[in-house]
């Protein structure tokens, strides 16, 4: 088992250089420079221009600065925001904790409405619980992030006054993005749920339980769902990801101060170090997160076992 | 429905792969992950109301605090009376001819001024540097100007007065300043301001090794001598008119050496000057918060406060969806913001809150072009120009925020000059416009666009995706086009995408905003190459020449005048409007005014409430 973390582990290392790969492109690919929107609607002369671009590294070669850049993430050197005027590290150090709170309560809330919802219409398939589950699960797949946050702020904070709208990092402030996001996210945790429980509802063994005289309850709870969470937390684990990058714009909408406000601003001015900063470590954390979900497996599945 | 029923239904099946789940999974799980990426590059920051000297506020580098970041010089009539600058239902000082704010009415210089609380504002995204060397954005300086002291300011007849520095002498040859330092300022950190902070400060802008984005701003400056404690002089390889706008800005803020000694590179995030704020603290991604420097004497003379502020604090919050501003205003978590135009409606209808607006600003939002075909024909950009619909803009795009403009200057910048425009400028006629283009040499071909010798008047604007009242400009201007034989296509980018295009010339003509406090915006704009690399008219340049090298006030003006002239006949751009700056506030906060360049007196502020 052992053996096999590190393994895995291992293998986060191609996908870094990957990473790395596809991002330096991105500066090839997209246009925009960013000393360029720096000074643009300022006075400015070529020397000063040309003196920042020398300050960060920009006037090199992209072949070195690439190198460049590859050996400073070795050394754990990050680089330098140019937004900032901070460590790359230190910036999304002080972050990051932001992000993860919000993906972490989101799903959270995306699981518990999930399970609940879709086991509940699973049981009364086609009843009304059914397809009022439905509609609301089509309705939260179809939702916009950004239009669903701001609903809620203007409902709940500003009409009703139960939360506050700046309320980044405290309980009562985590509610309203994290709700935005869990809602949305257990809309396909939710319609997964009702069909893998469905499929094994229908299965032999459930047939058996219920002929040996077990209790509906301990039945579904107890046999058919332990069964069905294993295509269920893959969702979920793929679903983080997903949380991660959907936090993003829910993070602007509520001034959650995560990596994801951070990386929108680094974005509209080609920040790039910043920019490469953060994808690696959201990777990172997706990566971490789905070797999670698989040692699940095991626990969950005494079949499934890792050499 | 059914179909995605059954796609689950495949998957859940008895072989319960968890391979086959992924590799369903992938293809929609990465466009998830990947679609709020490439909607964030797609999506530049909203417009701002408020804003800095950033030229489109696409770039979102504009501050949303009601501190207004830039300072203009307030225009002038031909005949030298100030325009109003501002209009503001807490009624300061200067007399507006036009409409007051809208917004529920407060009583006027209600009651007197109460020390404490804290103003809570916020800012559409963190400053990169506290360090006026270190940075040149709207956000950041907005917030400095409260920090630091400068040397002069600009005062309501846009001429710089006495502030740190007591009085100068201009050299005959225009090349050499000489200030005294007043004496008795000190820095928060209890250090001197005299004649050696002043030159260290200059002196480090102009060290290569600082790197410092702010050099430009100083012109052509090459050295800063002390001629004694209280004496110094700068000195320029040519005269160079802008810079005293440049200084009495944030950039030209006065630091203290023995913090930038003490903090080194992080003097940026820890930041000292003699301001009537000293800064607290700056956790970083948070917010900002300063508090009330107790020293503080106000040298100023367009202050009604001439002690320390009656604030305690000054907090920012980082709040970068208006919207969201919008509802912690309403909330009572914020005290003022700046808004959008379109948000005008709704804090107007709410008796709670009041609206302050500033009309005379330093921002222009115009068409420029390419240098080529059909451009290069004046018929066709003088065309373009009576067949902008101002008014219709005004209202249509900027919710009547907004004063349409003939002129290629912002209405609030130091030679905007109405008279000019109603002699040179293009109102709107679409007769006229029709009538240039025929007398030309264009007729209208079978599909009804204007042609000469086959080549049909068709092209492309580009809108940067940041502003909506641009954007509906850019509408309004097409179908105005049409009308006159013109197809005009629109395409709308995000801001950091248009730049390099714009920089290329790939481009054939755009709809831009731009700000600035000084009449040096024209030559930002147009002196050759231009900020687009499109412009090289040696007889402009000349005349640019003369208007930023003429450091007397009354010479300046005649030659902002004559480049005024000249652009208006060459119709080098399309003016469309200046746009206002509109800030939103509890009723509570009161003295809230604008200085003559936009930079809100927030050392003349108290809260009536406690």
């Amino acid at each position: 088992m052992t053996a096999y973390i590190i393994r895995r582990l291992l293998l986060l290392i191609p996908i870094w250089f990957g990473i790395l790969v596809l991002v330096f492109l991105m500066r090839v690919l997209v246009p925009g420079d960013p000393i360029q929107l720096m000074f643009a609607g300022q006075i400015s002369s070529p020397q000063a221009e040309a003196a920042l671009r020398h300050e960060y590294g920009l006037d090199k070669p992209l072949p070195q600065q690439f190198i460049d850049y590859v050996d400073g993430v070795l050394h754990g050197n990050l680089g330098t925001s140019i937004t900032t005027q901070r460590p790359v590290l230190q910036d999304i150090e002080s972050r990051y904790p932001y992000t993860l709170v919000l993906a972490v309560a989101s799903l959270a809330i995306a699981i518990v409405i999930g399970l609940i919802t879709g086991m509940l219409s699973a049981v009364y398939k086609d009843s009304i619980i059914d397809m009022i589950s439905m509609v609301f699960s089509l309705a939260g797949l179809s939702m916009p992030s950004f239009w669903l946050g701001l609903l809620l702020i203007y409902f709940f904070a500003v009409d009703l006054n139960w939360f506050p709208v700046l309320g980044a990092m405290t309980p009562k402030g985590i509610v309203l993005p994290a709700f935005t996001l869990g809602v949305i996210s257990s809309a396909i945790i939710s319609r997964l749920v009702r069909a893998c429980m469905l499929d094994v509802l229908r299965e032999d063994y459930t047939r058996t339980a219920r002929a040996k005289g077990l209790g509906e309850r301990t039945v579904i709870v107890r046999h058919a769902l332990k069964n069905a969470l294993i295509p269920i937390i893959t969702i979920i684990g793929l679903q983080f990801g997903g949380l991660l990058s959907g936090a993003f714009i829910i993070e602007v909408v509520f001034a959650w101060h995560g990596v994801g406000e951070l990386a929108i601003q680094a974005l509209q001015k080609r920040d790039f170090p910043l920019i490469q900063g953060i994808v690696l470590v959201v990777a990172t954390t997706y990566v971490v997160v789905n070797l999670v979900v698989d040692l699940l497996y095991a626990v969950l599945d005494p079949r499934i076992a890792y050499k | 429905m059914g179909s995605s029923d059954s796609t689950i239904e495949t998957l859940t099946s008895a072989t319960l792969s968890r391979r086959r789940v992924l590799k369903f999974v992938a293809g929609t799980g990465l466009a998830a992950a990947i679609a709020p990426l490439i909607a964030a590059c797609g999506n530049s920051a909203s417009t701002s109301s408020s804003s800095g000297s950033s030229s489109s506020s696409a770039s979102a580098s504009s501050t949303k605090s009601g501190a207004s970041s830039l300072i203009k010089s307030t225009p002038v009539t031909s005949s030298g009376t100030p325009l109003n600058t501002f209009t503001n239902s807490g009624g300061s000082a200067t007399p507006s001819a036009s409409a007051t704010s809208t917004g529920s009415s407060q009583a006027s210089a209600s009651g007197q001024p109460v020390k404490g609380g804290t103003l809570r504002l916020s800012l559409i995204e963190e400053p990169d540097s506290l360090d006026p060397a270190k940075t040149i954005e709207a956000t950041a300086s907005g917030i400095m100007q409260y920090i630091y002291d400068s040397l002069v300011f600009i005062g309501p007849d846009r001429l710089p007065h006495p502030w740190l520095a007591e009085k100068w002498d201009i050299s005959p040859s225009g090349d050499q300043i000489t200030f005294t330092i007043r004496s008795g300022a000190k820095f928060h950190d209890g250090t001197d301001l005299d004649g050696a902070a002043v030159k260290a400060n200059f002196d480090r802008i102009l060290n290569p090794a600082t790197a410092s984005p702010a050099k430009a701003q100083l012109g052509s400056l090459t050295s800063v001598d002390l001629v004694d404690p209280a004496t110094v002089r700068f000195n320029f390889t040519s005269p160079y008119a802008p810079f005293f706008t440049n200084i009495s800005i944030s950039y030209g803020g006065i630091v203290s050496p023995s913090a930038v000694t003490k903090y080194g590179s992080a003097y940026g995030h820890n930041p000292v000057g003699s301001g009537p704020f000293m800064f607290k603290s700056w956790p970083a991604g948070q917010g900002l918060t300063l508090v009330r420097y107790d020293g503080y004497q106000q040298f100023r003379t367009d202050y009604q406060n001439t002690g320390p502020a009656y604030l305690d604090q000054i907090s920012y919050k980082i709040i970068s969806e208006s919207a969201t501003a919008q509802a912690a205003l309403e909330q009572g978590e914020l005290d003022l913001i700046g808004i959008d135009v379109q948000q005008v409606k709704e804090i107007e209808s709410n008796s709670n809150l009041q609206m302050l607006v500033w009309k005379t600003a330093d921002n222009m939002d115009f068409v420029e072009y390419a240098n080529k075909w059909p451009f290069t024909d004046l018929a066709v950009r003088q065309a373009i120009a009576y067949s902008i619909d101002r008014n219709s803009i005004v209202s249509g795009g900027f919710n009547g925020q907004a004063t349409a403009n003939l002129l290629p200057i912002p209405v609030g910048v130091a030679g905007w000059d109405e008279s000019l425009g109603t002699q040179y400028g293009y109102a709107y006629d679409l007769t006229k416009a029709k009538k240039t283009l025929t007398d030309a040499g264009y007729a209208p071909g079978s599909d009804g666009i204007m042609a000469k010798d086959g080549k049909r008047l068709s092209f492309t604007m580009i809108v940067y995706s940041g502003s909506d009242p641009l954007k509906t400009a850019s509408q309004i201007i097409q179908a105005s086009l049409k009308q006159v034989g013109i197809d005009c296509k629109i395409t709308i980018m995000d801001f950091g995408a248009e730049l390099p295009i714009l920089n290329k010339g790939n481009f054939d003509c755009d709809l831009m905003r731009w700000t600035w406090p000084d009449p040096v915006i024209l030559s930002l704009l147009f002196k050759s190459p231009g900020w687009t690399h499109q412009h090289s008219d040696p007889n402009l340049d000349k005349l640019l020449e003369a208007a930023d090298s003429a450091l007397d006030p009354s010479k300046r003006l005649d030659a902002i005048h004559t480049a005024l002239k000249y652009l208006l006949q060459q119709a080098v751009i399309a003016p469309i409007c200046t746009d206002w700056i509109v800030d939103a506030a509890w009723n509570y906060v009161k003295g809230y005014s604008w200085d003559a360049l936009g930079g809100a007196r927030l050392a003349d502020v108290w809260l009536a409430k406690h």
